[in-house]
């Protein structure tokens, strides 16, 4: 038992370290990303993946938490991705377009293709600030291009106006939630995954015990030694250890949106075709 | 002798084979290509469709506020009714009924802009909430019309990459797989006609 013990801490101290490495890629890779996009791209897809992000740094690091697990949460309960992304230069095209883009190039969404887009340029100096939806082809009938007018006139607008871009961000959010809510399920393959992994676990710890039980009776001719039986104890065990393990890392990837990119393996590989609106201020 | 028979029999056998694989795998994928660009294409139209059919409620609601501007309105109409006079074989398109089709739509997004222009004078008419909407999903239809022919035109070169490169332009020139057309971006044709007041 011990043993296992010390296994596990060696474990926990493993993911902590992984923690810190992903923590220290994304800083590197969002220092890149930042870079490539003065040089007229597309930013690459945000590994892990997040429903936030922030280039023109725009919210506060409490604001972008907030935001993204109101995101994951719902991406959790509906699978649908509203993806967050904020920009200072657009390489010479639309708001429209670029969100356009990236939502493409990400995938936002699911096979549904019901994932969002929402685009923010903040205004500098002289230059006026920006704003696009995008919506994916499933959420066109929800989200249509006049309701997203309205959202960005009505809804947003007013708060980039005040410099307040959390709460035209929050707001928004809000928004498209309630037009969406209720007109996708959870993506089915979470969940099929979960129990497809548990089922197979039980299968070989019975099929593991079956097997050593006819071959401790083999080897012994019948009688159960003490020996066979603390074998039998102890690769019970061994495969339990496993199974709570694995129990515990799919609660940890639930719960990860902070940090290591949100459940159900990030981006879905939606599909966009223009549909939205865009407004300037 | 009986052994070197065989032996060509088995050579020919397998020979056969494999040139039936071969015209096998090229023709295949000739066609689901070719089922991609249909299919891309019944997206073009659809999202021509889209602002076509926007077009009427434009008109009317102009209509109401901007009576000087019957002959803008008029062209509008003119260049939808020639627009959606010509709708294209989706097995059959050649660069020249792309052409054709193309230019018959750019002129109705040129009467568009126009329209939309001239009503910058009517400030009712543009704080009109019926007006506002349908400018809104003007604006997204035409970047759907952008995004939609992008579309096409990739899934169009991919398919003409095949059906033209040696050795498999044999297999297309058999079963007249033939070139298709693209959308050119000519001068401001894939610039949406700018509704954002």
């Amino acid at each position: 038992m011990n043993e296992l013990k010390v296994k596990r801490g060696e474990l926990r101290e493993r993911r902590a370290t992984k923690g810190f490495l992903r923590g220290f890629v994304v800083a590197v890779a969002a220092f890149l990303i930042s870079f490539s996009v003065s040089a007229q791209d597309i930013p690459a897809r945000p590994v892990p993946p997040r429903l936030v992000n922030d280039f023109a740094d725009i919210l506060s690091a409490k604001q972008e938490q907030i935001l993204e697990s109101k995101l994951v949460r719902f991406n959790d309960t509906t699978s649908t991705q509203i993806c967050i992304v904020t920009i200072d230069d657009l390489g010479g095209t639309t708001v429209a377009d670029f969100a356009y883009q990236i939502g493409e190039k990400w995938g936002v969404g699911h096979k549904e293709n019901n994932g969002a887009v929402i685009l923010i340029k903040p205004k500098k100096g002289n230059e006026s600030g920006g704003v696009t939806i995008q919506t994916g082809y499933g959420l066109e009938p929800f989200v249509t291009d006049a309701v997203s007018k309205r959202i960005i006139e009505q809804v947003m607008i007013p708060s980039f106006k005040e410099n307040d871009y959390y709460t035209a961000i929050d707001k928004a959010t809000s928004v498209i939630m309630g037009l969406v809510s209720g007109q996708f399920k959870a993506e089915d393959i979470e969940g099929d995954d979960d129990i497809e992994g548990i089922v197979v676990l039980l299968f070989s710890i019975f099929f593991i015990v079956l097997l050593l039980s006819i071959l401790g009776k083999g080897n012994n001719g019948g009688t159960m030694s003490g020996k066979g039986n603390d074998h039998n104890i102890w690769k019970t065990l061994f495969w339990l250890s496993i199974l709570s393990d694995s129990n515990r890392n799919s609660g940890w990837g639930g719960f990860s949106g902070g940090s290591g990119g949100f459940g159900g393996g990030g981006f879905g590989g939606g599909h966009f075709g223009g549909g939205g609106a865009s407004g300037s201020w | 002798m009986n052994k070197k028979k065989i032996i060509w029999i088995v050579v020919i056998v397998v020979a056969v084979l494999a040139i039936f694989g071969w015209f096998k795998n090229g023709y295949n994928s000739m066609v689901s290509m070719q089922e991609g660009v249909e299919s891309q294409w019944a997206q073009v139209e659809n999202v021509y469709q889209r602002r076509a059919d926007l077009i009427p409620n434009l008109v009317a609601t102009v209509k109401g506020y901007a009576e000087h501007e019957s002959s803008t309105l008029t062209d509008v109409i003119n260049a939808r009714a020639k627009a959606t006079g010509i709708t294209l074989d989706p097995t059959d398109l050649e660069p020249e009924d792309i052409a054709r089709f193309q230019a018959a739509q750019d002129e109705l997004s040129g009467a568009l802009s126009r329209l939309l222009v001239s009503v910058e004078q009517y400030p009712d008419l543009k704080a009109n909430q019926n007006f506002m909407e349908l400018q809104s999903q003007l604006e997204g239809t035409e970047n759907r019309i952008a995004v939609e022919r992008q579309k096409f035109n990739d899934k169009a070169k991919e398919y003409n990459q095949l059906v033209r490169s040696f050795p498999r332009n044999i297999i297309a020139n058999m079963f007249d797989f033939e070139k298709v057309g693209y959308f050119k971006a000519a001068a401001g044709s894939d610039v949406a006609p700018k509704v954002e007041f």
